[in-house]
């Protein structure tokens, strides 16, 4: 058996210690050039790239595009 | 060994290890992605052989059979449909799975039902076989309806693999999460339009870079797939890590 503990109503609550968040190599950081600018370009640049590539296979397939 | 022969052959023993690495998954975690991801890397690994094969030994219709099927038909399919399985787990992705494995026996039988009609004697060693099969095979008008398949498993494993990993990424950016997830799925994604733009360009005349192409692929798919898959630092982001591509 632990003892009650005895509260002080005067006493300041013991403050919950907080960590100040640090950059982790789990998330991006919001000011990153990298992420922000860079990486969006070049998911809408694959993403052209395979619309562009569906349209060709696809016109290929209904005889619209010349196949060798 | 010529360059036709070496990159074709480095191909291979990329997709080797990759499929080990992805099959080893699979027996670890029995998650059905894995398993489709690594039949379809195997098929791609089989069609790179086959290719070395054809440049260093010469015509064999076993070899020829392999690379069609395999190599040039199904793969893109059955990798894609692994990065669809990663992301939707409802019944209609057991229909299309469904559809692919029937669809894969089918093309199967199309592509025995053409091996008697093959012509060996148009086979030249020194070209590659990505831009003389055609006039190795009959034309679809000829009785080779398998050359019919191959566009739709090609359209389908392009949209699944690319369009899932460029998805997952856009998600963990949006986010702000795993960045080793965003490039690992970047990796992938350009490595799989890297196949998509070398076999297209093979099948408008411009063949030269087919294999560099398949290279190029197997090692940014692999280097993609290392990224994605290794372990985040903290759990912080637990509520996306099933949407990626290499989860």
């Amino acid at each position: 058996m632990t003892e009650p503990e005895m509260v002080d109503l005067g006493r300041p609550k013991q403050e919950v210690r907080r960590t100040p968040l640090k950059p982790s190599a789990s998330r991006i950081e919001s000011d990153s050039v990298f992420y922000t600018r860079l990486v969006p370009v070049i998911l809408g640049a694959l993403a052209l790239m395979t619309i562009v590539l569906i349209v060709i296979a696809a016109g290929v397939l209904i005889g619209v595009v010349p196949f060798r | 060994m010529t360059l036709s022969g070496i990159l074709p052959f480095a191909s291979t023993i990329v997709m080797l290890v990759f499929t080990i690495s992805v099959f080893r998954r699979w027996l670890a975690r029995r998650k059905a992605h894995f398993l489709f991801w690594s039949i379809g890397l195997a098929m791609f690994g089989a069609g790179s052989f086959a290719e070395a094969y054809f440049a260093t030994l010469g015509w064999s219709p076993v070899v020829f059979f392999i690379w069609y099927l395999f190599g040039a038909a199904l793969n893109a399919g059955w990798i894609g449909h692994g990065s669809l399985l990663l992301f939707a787990r409802k019944r209609w992705v057991h229909v299309l799975t469904a559809l692919l494995i029937g669809g894969s026996l089918f093309a199967g039988y199309l592509m025995l039902s053409v091996m008697p009609r093959l012509d060996a004697s148009a086979f030249n060693p020194a070209v590659s076989i990505g831009e003389q099969y055609r006039t190795i095979m009959p034309s679809v008008s000829d009785g080779a309806s398998v050359r019919l398949t191959t566009p739709f498993f090609n359209i389908y494993g392009l949209i699944t693999l690319v369009g899932m990993a460029i998805w997952s990424a856009w998600l963990f950016l949006r986010k702000q999460v795993l960045p080793n997830r965003v490039l690992g799925n970047i990796l992938i994604a350009a490595g799989a339009l890297s196949i998509g733009l070398a076999s297209t360009l093979t099948r408008l005349g411009v063949g030269a870079y087919l294999y560099l192409g398949e290279l190029i692929a197997a090692l940014l798919m692999y280097a993609g797939f290392v990224m994605a898959g290794a372990p985040a630092p903290q759990a912080e982001a637990s509520g996306v890590t099933e949407t990626s591509a290499a989860d």
